[in-house]
């Protein structure tokens, strides 16, 4: 052990002074978790609240039905009354309002059975989710009218009482309400999602620089000069593969602590999140060993283990949820690291017991076993001068 | 002789169809320089891999300090000093460094390691620029930094492979003069070289390698002896030298003949009275040869001799 941990010690001094190492285990991964972070946190923030106008043109009773329930607590609609559709669409345009609905005059005779009329909606093609929202609201109202229509119709109501009705429709909550407590509630936040999508992307590159660099050795010569020396081939490789799993925990932790501290992610408990990342590492450092033994040369190792990262990240969710997508993509992302170190996270973040890592600790740590295995039976033919 | 540092028996080892080291023998003193003299792809690199532990011989064995080499070997190795033909340093380290690195690689102490390298620094002359990195030395600097690791543990036997490769002539007289002065230290030397005057001027002893083949081996006057009465003629000239060696081969005073570089060289026993034949063959096969030199015999005539072929072939 001790030859090893000489060998480690050279490479890590050897990666500290190459400042790569450095950017590739913490510095890229760090600026793109705060990129991507703050981008989709900035517009999951301002979508939040959605600021709709109504341009009332009927100036009857019916509008009161939307203003009603855009005033909910709770809610995430603001409604601002806009005087014409010109003003609206002016607004919208500016960037002022999300969307727009236009009540058109004789809406409030029309839900009491007089001739049907149209709500217009205005959106921005530059803000498609506020005119979807706008939509949607347009959509909700016009069932609302209807479900006041039908009600009145059926209990033969005049226009006063179809008044009351509608107050009462209004004021009655919905007879069903749905409640998502299986994906929105694990869903990690984006700073927190993409801060530990990065951490796990980048810890594929950063553990390359430990066996690799076997193959880097070789060609420069120096592997034949530790071949040389009165130390075990076993020994040389240990020492590697220390490297890349110092390499590997030095960076997940590094970023996790980061990210918790400068961005403000939420990673769990900490002891659960020590034990996704030290599978994690594991797994990393198995897959590389791996794609190592595949090359024939250090260039060649090096195309392969980017390749095979890159691929590996986009389909474990390093940049896209790709498990929630469903079909083959969901079904091949449960064969990466990414996914199931991910998904040990997003339950542990949401409160989940320590219980939560085990079953993705066991899939990181089969990884682990099977590339590993593999690794260690062709990782002779590195090992020579 | 002593107790040999090296001793190799029977050395083979093939490549798919190529046999590299053919069952080369031979043994090396404590103190002693050894030589392998031969062309690129002679298999002298082939034979110090195995010799040096790198590589595990197809057959044959061999012995350093009384133990017995294999790649696993570590008390063997413990006994040998390697100084691979390429510069194999790590030029992000500082002199001091690369080293310590090995120092302890082959086993000595912390303390040790750090008296070894301060030592060794000084041997190479690298002491001032000790923690510069490397890869700021110059060419002759690195070269010198590549054979100090091999110096670090005080080795019964230094292994040097073609050290003085793509090295200018200053630093090649420099790396010249420590393997001398390693020899009168009492260290043993093993120096592959494809350069007939560094075998002449480092080595006690020469072993001539062609073909994975150890033709001859001896100390220089014994392998010239081989030659006999014969001279080495050069004839400098322009045309048709391939068939104009082939021609002169024929003649009964030459023993060898060799084309290339704008010359032919000859193995002539007699020359004074054979250069007059030699002269009008050559002529005759096209060739106009602008000046003549016959030289005493030395290790590069005994390569032709032995092989059929100059050591530049």
């Amino acid at each position: 052990m001790r030859t090893a941990f000489l060998i480690t010690a050279k490479d890590l001094r050897q990666r500290v002074r190459d400042r790569s190492a450095f950017l590739v285990a913490v510095v890229a991964p760090l600026a793109l978790a705060f990129a991507l972070g703050a981008t989709i946190s900035g517009f999951s923030a301002g979508s939040s609240t959605f600021k709709i106008g109504v341009i009332d043109l009927d100036h009857g009773p019916a509008a009161s039905g939307l203003l009603g329930a855009a005033a909910k607590p709770g809610s995430s609609l603001v409604v601002q009354y806009v005087a014409t559709p010109a003003e609206g669409r002016k607004l919208v345009k500016d960037g002022e309002l999300d969307g727009a609905i236009v009540l058109p005059q004789g809406l409030s005779v029309a839900s009491m059975g007089g001739p049907p009329v149209q709500i217009d909606v205005v959106g921005d093609p530059k803000n498609p989710i506020g005119a979807l929202v706008a939509r949607s609201i347009a959509g909700s109202f016009a069932s609302y009218m209807r479900t006041i229509q039908v009600a009145s119709r059926a209990l033969g109501a005049g226009p006063a009482e179809t008044i009351k009705i509608a107050g009462r429709v209004t004021s009655s909550g919905p007879p069903i309400s749905t409640s998502d407590t299986s994906t929105t509630k694990k869903n990690l936040d984006p700073k927190t999602y993409y801060a530990a999508a990065m951490a796990v992307f980048f810890l594929f590159f950063a553990v390359q620089f430990g066996i690799s660099s076997l193959l880097h050795e070789r060609a420069e010569g120096t592997l034949a000069r530790m071949l040389a020396a009165p130390i075990s081939r076993r020994s040389i490789l240990a020492g590697k593969a220390m490297t890349s799993l110092v390499l590997g925990f030095v960076s997940m932790t590094v970023l996790a602590l980061i990210t918790r501290y400068a961005l403000g992610a939420h990673w769990g408990n900490p002891l659960g999140v020590a034990v996704l990342i030290a599978c994690a590492v594991l797994a990393a450092t198995a897959v590389t060993a791996l794609v190592t033994t595949l090359a024939k040369t250090y260039e060649q190792a090096n195309a392969w283990l980017s390749i095979v990262s890159v691929v590996l990240g986009m389909l474990g969710g390093s940049f896209f949820p790709v498990a929630q997508s469903g079909g083959l993509l969901a079904l091949l992302s449960k064969a990466t690291p990414h996914a199931w170190f991910l998904s040990g996270l997003q339950d542990l973040s949401s409160g989940g017991a320590l219980s939560v890592v085990v079953e993705p600790a066991i899939v990181l740590l089969a990884i682990t076993v099977a590339c590993g295995a593999v690794a260690l039976v062709r990782i002779r033919r590195l090992i020579e001068p | 002789m002593s107790e040999p540092v090296l001793r190799c028996q029977g050395l083979r080892k093939r490549f798919g169809d190529i046999q590299a080291v053919n069952g080369v023998s031979f043994e090396i003193a404590p103190g002693e320089s050894y030589g392998l003299l031969g062309p690129n792809g002679a298999g002298k690199t082939t034979t110090i891999s195995i010799v040096a532990g790198l590589l595990e011989a197809d057959a044959g064995e061999a012995f350093v300090a009384g133990e017995r080499l294999t790649t696993r070997s570590v008390a063997a190795k413990a006994a040998i000093g390697f100084v691979p033909q390429e510069l194999a340093i790590y030029p992000d380290l500082t002199a001091h460094e690369n080293l310590s690195f090995f120092a302890r690689l082959y086993g000595l102490s912390a303390k040790q390691a750090r008296a070894r390298t301060e030592e060794v620094l000084e041997v190479i002359g690298l002491s001032e620029r000790a923690d510069d990195q490397a890869k700021t030395y110059s060419g002759g600097m690195k070269r010198r930094l590549n054979i100090g690791i091999g110096l670090l543990h005080e080795p019964k036997l230094l292994i040097l492979d073609e050290p003085t490769v793509g090295v200018d002539p200053q630093s090649r007289n420099a790396i010249l003069e420590s393997v001398e002065q390693l020899g009168e230290r009492g260290m043993a030397v093993l120096y592959t070289t494809h350069y007939m005057e560094e075998a002449e001027r480092l080595c006690d002893r020469v072993g001539i390698i062609d073909h994975g083949e150890l033709k001859a081996e001896g100390t220089r006057e014994e392998l010239v002896a081989l030659l006999g009465e014969h001279d080495k003629v050069h004839l400098m000239g322009t045309g048709s030298l391939e068939a104009a060696a082939n021609a002169c081969a024929r003649i009964g005073a030459v023993d060898a003949a060799s084309a290339g570089d704008g010359s032919i060289e000859l193995l002539v026993k007699g020359a004074s009275a054979a250069l007059p034949e030699i002269l009008t063959t050559a002529s005759e096969a096209g060739v106009s040869v602008h000046s003549v030199e016959v030289e005493a015999p030395n290790l590069e005539a005994v390569f032709l001799h032995l092989t059929g072929r100059a050591l530049r072939d």
